[in-house]
């Protein structure tokens, strides 16, 4: 069994590793792909959400067919009781994280596969991490998710595929969201009341596990399972290989075991959707955070986006606009309170809530509050951020900063993420001009 | 253009709410919306007598994603005064964290407005420390579980006069 390199942050990676010398190439054609499809395959980076009773299937079978990097997000541990829907083994595998023994199965069967896993919810992943996936795939039926997964693969223009199954029916499904077409429906789009209601269930109070983990085990049996696995398998090589047949609109394929009956259908997008159907300008910048500053994305962003200076109320042509709204992966905390003596502290940083953000004068450790977290930096606190380097703010490498005026959002992608990723668009920023602010 | 509907909504609120005062109305970045209501707050006891407050300053703040995505019970609402909030759903570590329960996404900001004043006038509390999704401070939890006089605080409702009810506070 093949040992990952554990990287911290609950993250686990596991290096291809070359043909031992000496053996034959092992690695055959395999019928009804077409011509040269292992370099196509070689080349992917799939990024797996859930590797449950249907994603860790589908783990290992996308090892099984040679694709190049895969990354497989799951924030859980088996329970005594997984071994009956996933493959896990009984007695000894409760209590393992998913992510990482899904990792170690996937690698052990094709070591020429580079394997990353993450034993965290997505929405905490580095986007990085989804920015250089070729396809994001969501294995599992969580509505919050698929919103998520749907708002980001299209402002990343990534391609979304989901498998899911309905136990109870005997039905393994899997949908299609081709979002690297603008005009593609998003997994929001055909929600209605009733499903929008039900996106409240998985939140907790306390900061530190806001996000609650699904307590209702997988009961649904195997066989439907695989069949999802193997669907959405399907699904991923024909969005990916040319031969297939390609279409713009989203999918839905279902079928039922019990009564061997399949349904197709098409979404259409839905131009009352709640979610952004935004598509990222992205921009890699070269320098690391430690070396570069709001001041200098501002700068691009200005000269880019809108090519006339802005200018700040109080009467200096000024690069901070009250239309441009700036945002880091994490919230911006302005300030916290010592909980120890009360303290106002100044903060000025990316946080989530609950993090540790400095030390106050009176020896206790200072934590993002929620009333001094925001989603974007305040206008206010702009003017104070730009000259500070971008690792003092918590950005770390390969960390994304995104500047949004009123109809473009630009993310910058910051340095050389810690791993895989993909920098051939990377270009430099524009030199600052003397004497702006 | 979603900042400025609510926005108006809110005003719209302000105007027919004639205990609540707006303090500040800022669309820039995330929507936040700073008022005060004059209304009886549970505050820390003092040798076992809740101590109340007149009134209340809340500190709301909406995000455009949580127009579909939903909210951390906790991350709508704050308070800023008083400092000693003694409320099951309001976390003393963290400063002014009111705890809503289960939004859904796209909740609107005026819901969140009468949720807040009914949370806090003890009109809709959550007692059950075992519920992921709600409490925040368990004394206060085993407090009004032994003192239900104080629960509600207050029958009236966020458009009436609180001397109406006055029988109840």
């Amino acid at each position: 069994m093949g040992s990952g390199h554990d990287l911290g942050k609950n993250c686990c990676l596991w290096q291809a590793e070359p043909q031992p010398a000496g053996t034959s190439d092992d690695f055959v054609p395999l019928k009804g792909l077409g011509p040269a499809p292992a370099d196509i395959l070689r080349s992917l980076v799939v990024v797996v959400i859930g590797l449950g009773a249907v994603g860790a299937r589908l783990f290992v079978q996308l090892a099984r067919l040679g694709i190049g990097t895969l990354v497989g997000i799951d924030p859980d541990d088996y329970g005594p009781e997984s071994w009956q829907t996933q493959p896990a083994r009984r007695w000894t595998d409760a209590g393992a994280s998913k992510a990482r023994r899904q990792g170690e199965i996937a690698h052990d069967a094709n070591p020429g596969t580079t394997v990353l896993t993450f034993h965290a919810f997505a929405q905490d992943v580095p986007l990085w991490v989804f920015r250089a996936a070729d396809v994001v795939v969501a294995a599992g039926d969580n509505l919050e998710l698929m919103v998520w997964a749907g708002v980001s693969a299209a402002a990343l223009g990534k391609p979304l595929l989901q498998g899911a199954v309905f136990g109870e029916q005997w039905l393994a499904l899997v949908r299609k969201y081709p979002l690297e077409h603008p005009a593609a429906a998003c997994p929001a789009c055909a929600l209605g009341t009733r499903e929008w209601s039900l996106l409240r269930e998985r939140h907790g109070c306390d900061p530190q596990t806001a996000r609650v983990q699904g307590i209702e085990p997988t009961r649904t049996l195997p066989p439907v399972c695989s069949l999802a696995a193997s669907l959405l398998a399907g699904e991923l090589l024909r969005a990916v290989l040319p031969a297939a047949s390609q279409g713009t609109d989203a999918e839905e394929l279902d079928y039922c075991l019990l009564t061997h009956r399949i349904w197709q259908t098409k979404y259409a997008r839905n131009w009352q959707c709640r979610c952004p159907h935004e598509r990222w300008r992205q921009i890699d910048v070269a320098g690391p955070p430690s070396e570069t500053t709001l001041e200098m994305l501002l700068m691009d962003a200005t000269y880019d986006i809108k090519p006339r200076p802005l200018v700040a109320p109080n009467g200096p042509t000024s690069l901070v606009s009250p239309t441009v709204q700036i945002r880091g992966e994490t919230p911006f905390a302005s300030f916290t309170i010592c909980s120890h003596c009360g303290m106002e502290v100044a903060v000025r940083r990316f946080a989530k809530v609950g993090d540790s953000v400095g030390q106050c004068g009176c020896g206790e450790t200072l934590r993002a509050i929620p009333m001094a977290t925001r989603s974007v930096i305040p206008s206010h606190e702009i003017r104070h951020c730009l000259g500070i380097p971008l690792s003092e703010l918590g950005v770390p490498a390969g960390g994304a900063i995104g500047v949004a005026t009123e109809d473009l959002s630009t993310y910058y992608f910051i340095g050389q993420p810690p791993l895989v990723c993909d920098f051939r668009k990377s270009r430099p920023l524009p030199v600052k001009p003397a004497g702006v602010v | 253009m979603w900042k400025l509907r609510e926005a108006e909504d809110l005003m719209a609120l302000a105007e027919k709410a004639a205990r609540l005062t707006v303090l500040e109305l800022d669309l820039q970045g995330d929507l936040t919306f700073v008022y005060r209501i004059h209304m009886p707050v549970p505050r820390t006891p003092v040798n076992g007598q809740l101590q109340i407050g007149r009134e209340a300053v809340f500190h709301l703040v909406y995000q455009e994603s949580w127009l579909w995505e939903s909210p951390a019970g906790w991350g709508p609402l704050g308070l800023l005064f008083p400092p000693d909030p003694y409320h099951p759903e309001a976390k003393p570590a963290l400063r002014g964290a009111l705890c809503l329960g289960r939004l859904p996404p796209g909740t609107r900001p005026r819901e969140i407005v009468l949720l807040g004043y009914y949370m806090l006038s003890l009109q809709a509390i959550q007692l059950n420390e075992l519920d992921p999704s709600g409490v925040l401070n368990m004394s206060a939890c085993d407090y009004f579980r032994a003192h239900p006089e104080f629960v509600p605080l207050t029958r009236a409702g966020l458009f009436e006069d609180l001397e109406s009810r006055k029988e109840t506070s």
